[in-house]
């Protein structure tokens, strides 16, 4: 059997389904775009003056509905796109403004960013990519400069932010341009658009428009609750999980009444439990993980994907990041949630570390084998290896020999981290797993080459950037 | 102890539990005997919320209850307020603050506990909201003339967004009028030296400690 985390019964699944549509009628979704409330009103959905929606439950049923079963992030190579399929566990980078170095960090330039991309491209558990902040860049600009970095050093699908209306078109303009055209953006969406509400139960300006601009090209539709636990939802799991849930799902319906048939993705994995007495929103407390875990069972209810947040709080590779990143990442893949963020990140979601890309790397080779479960049939029970080998011999001789083709799937290696004996282990310099993954991280730097954007395309890029650039001039 | 002393003891105590019932009675009955308002300011409300910001400071108990705390107080200066103006005398003015996230941010979790504790903490507290576009701060603070300008950012896209705003506060001739204060995830101490900003505080109560040193200090 392949293992599945569920933290709520059947029962509760459809109460809290019920509580976030109660939710939605009672205190309704506020949408701040005035285009927005007029497509809902359209759509028979009734808008109050402040721009208040309060959804009747079949309204949210039906639209739901529409949203497709099958979503599919696409790379710049359409070998690395990624099927989320129901029960399949993927994994992604973190993002951050800031990157550990030893016990420091400082701020991530766009180099950082184009290294960053370069380094997840070489990973082999990583699925997708997620940017990181170019802050040496004009403030405004930052997220085509991501976008730029990202699309040049890696092949495989990557997430990046919009900051603003004219962003969101330079993004669109950007991936036509390395697909080839608006025509084919709509085939091959290599980009998707990710937006959270504004917790309590708010859709920005921003959000409606990142929504509404990309749905043309059938860019898959991230849609988040993203709430600070006890900060901007109640301190309880489940009342959290019924507010992100009714805002997650407002945004959905609103995806579906503008482009039917838009892929969109449930997101209720990136809630932060606030730390009650300091303020600060934390990602590596295991609340989070249950949340996620719990919003996966819920989109896995609507029959979409869903995500989560693999994190730490911890400033550097230590022990509280190894086991924090360990537990927030299980958990909700266990949980079988689609997507899991997180791998390099530290310190919140303020940083990344090179480094702990490598050891969040193993930790999700572990990840794997666990959600692969324990697989029993007449071939893996061996019970004829058993009978062969007999009392007192042991498995490694040639009468077992049919096992053998088991060992890649059913142990497992490690590429960074030590199982040696202490010896062999001084012997190689007695060196902990960060410095032993800081080297490797160079070294793969030093070496991994991914397929190179056309150098047409990149002028393209470039000129996209330079327009941008200019009106920002303009504007000053 | 008399009864007055127990009295204003007990109030400084419900505070402390954010206990609102209990602060209104203890307030009322405590001006009914007779005892000066500002004294039951003094040695009642005021007492009690410094021992809770105290605590906080101090990590020993969560946000939820200093903001509690805070609302008890608020409650109780309402009752009181009228009474310290009908014997003409007058509450120490703690100090304005105007506060709001910089243009091109939405994050208001965080300035709105700074807000909420500014007002609890006394300070007539002005909150322009979100997304505040640069020449409303200015506008405000010539309307108000506030002691305090607390801006916050938390995204390195927008921190920029303070450093300009402290330069239009020059060119508009406002610097010297108003102390200004900024915080938000993305900014540290160093940084609002280096943009030459008046305070930085990493949490609420820092910020409200810090801003009653500013206040004073010309
Ligand atoms: C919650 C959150 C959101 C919520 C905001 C909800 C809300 N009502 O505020 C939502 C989901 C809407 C959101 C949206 C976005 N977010 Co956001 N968000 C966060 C998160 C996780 C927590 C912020 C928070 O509320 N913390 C808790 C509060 C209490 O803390 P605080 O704000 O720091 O405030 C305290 C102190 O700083 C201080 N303080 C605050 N203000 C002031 C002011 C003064 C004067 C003083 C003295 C002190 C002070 O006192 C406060 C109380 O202790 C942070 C990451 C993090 N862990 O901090 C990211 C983060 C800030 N967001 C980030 C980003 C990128 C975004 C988006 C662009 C993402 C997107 N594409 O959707 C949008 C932004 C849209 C926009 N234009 O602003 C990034 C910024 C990265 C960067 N380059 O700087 C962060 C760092 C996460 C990350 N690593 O990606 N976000």
């Amino acid at each position: 059997m392949k293992p599945v985390l569920e933290f709520l019964s059947t029962d509760e699944v459809y109460e809290i389904h019920q509580a976030s549509l109660e939710i939605l009628e009672r205190v309704g979704m506020k949408f701040e775009n005035v285009e927005a409330q007029q497509i809902l009103r359209n759509a028979g959905i009734d808008v109050d003056s402040k721009g208040v929606a309060r959804f009747h439950s079949d309204t949210v049923e039906e639209y739901v509905k529409k949203a497709p079963r099958s979503v599919v992030l696409r790379g710049r190579d359409p070998k690395k796109d990624v099927f989320l399929r129901n029960g399949r566990v993927t994994f992604a980078s973190g993002t951050g403004m800031y990157v550990i170095e030893g016990n420091k960090a400082r701020k991530s330039t766009y180099q950082d960013c184009c290294n960053w991309a370069r380094l997840t491209d070489a990973m082999k558990n990583l699925d997708f990519s997620c940017e990181i902040h170019s802050t040496d860049m004009p403030s405004e600009l930052t997220d085509r400069y991501n976008f730029k970095a990202m699309a040049m050093n890696t092949t495989k699908p990557f997430v990046g932010s919009s900051l603003s209306k004219a962003g969101i078109f330079d993004e669109i303009e950007m991936a036509s341009a390395i697909v080839g055209g608006k025509e084919e953006l709509r085939k091959r969406p290599i980009w998707w658009a990710g937006y959270a509400a504004i917790s309590p139960l708010t859709w920005s300006e921003n959000a409606c428009t990142v929504f509404k601009e990309t749905a043309p090209y059938n860019i898959p539709a991230f849609v988040e609750g993203e709430s600070v636990i006890g900060g901007t939802s109640a301190v309880t799991v489940a009342s959290t999980l019924a507010q992100t849930n009714a805002e997650a799902l407002s945004g959905i319906v609103f995806n579906q009444i503008i482009k039917k048939g838009r892929p969109c993705i449930l997101n209720l994995g990136f809630t932060h439990p606030m730390d009650m007495k300091t303020c600060l929103a934390l990602h590596g407390n295991v609340v989070a993980g249950i949340v996620a875990a719990a919003g996966a069972q819920l989109a896995r209810f609507y029959g979409l994907p869903s995500a989560a947040w693999m994190a730490t709080d911890s400033k550097t590779p230590d022990a509280q990041c190894g086991y924090e990143k360990a537990l927030t990442g299980l958990i909700p893949a266990l949980g079988r949630t689609s997507l899991v963020f997180g791998m390099g990140q530290a310190e919140f979601t303020f940083a990344v570390d090179f480094a702990k890309l490598i050891i969040d790397d193993e930790i999700v080779t572990q990840i794997r084998r666990t959600l692969d479960g324990v697989e029993v049939t007449d071939e893996t029970l061996c019970l004829e290896a058993i009978e062969r080998v007999g009392i007192g011999g042991n498995f490694l001789s040639p009468k077992a020999c049919e096992t053998f083709k088991f060992i890649p799937k059913e142990t497992t290696e490690l590429t960074i981290g030590d199982r040696n004996t202490r010896e062999k282990w001084l012997e190689a310099g007695g060196k902990d797993i960060g410095k032993r993954a800081e080297e490797k991280a160079k070294e793969i730097l030093a070496t991994h080459e991914p397929e190179p954007l056309d150098p047409d395309i990149v002028k393209k890029l470039d000129a996209i950037i330079e327009n941008a650039k200019r009106n920002l001039g303009r504007k000053a | 102890m008399s009864t007055i002393d127990t009295n204003l003891e007990k109030l400084s105590k419900s505070v402390m539990d954010g206990d609102i019932d209990t602060v209104k009675f203890l307030v009322k009955e405590s001006l009914k005997n007779g005892v000066n308002p500002l004294e039951i300011v003094d040695k009642g409300l005021a007492k009690g919320i410094r021992t809770v910001g105290e605590r906080y400071g101090k990590g020993e108990i969560f946000l939820t209850e200093l903001l509690m705390g805070a609302e008890a107080m608020k409650v109780g200066m309402e009752i009181i307020s009228p009474e310290i103006k009908k014997q003409k005398k007058e509450l120490k003015k703690v100090g304005s603050i105007i506060i709001g996230t910089v243009a091109g941010d939405i994050h208001d979790l965080g300035k709105n506990i700074v807000a909420a504790l500014f007002s609890a903490h006394g300070f007539d507290v002005v909150d322009l909201g979100v997304d505040v576009p640069d020449q409303k701060f200015i506008d405000k603070v010539k309307e108000i003339k506030p002691n305090i300008l607390g801006l916050s950012a938390l995204m390195t896209s927008t921190i920029p967004k303070q450093r300009e705003l402290i330069n239009l506060l020059k060119s508009s001739g406002l610097r010297d009028k108003v102390k200004v204060m900024i915080g938000g995830a993305a900014v540290n101490e160093d940084y609002a030296r280096d943009i030459g900003a008046d305070g930085y505080a990493e949490n609420a109560n820092d910020a409200v400690v810090k801003a009653k040193t500013l206040v004073v200090s010309p």
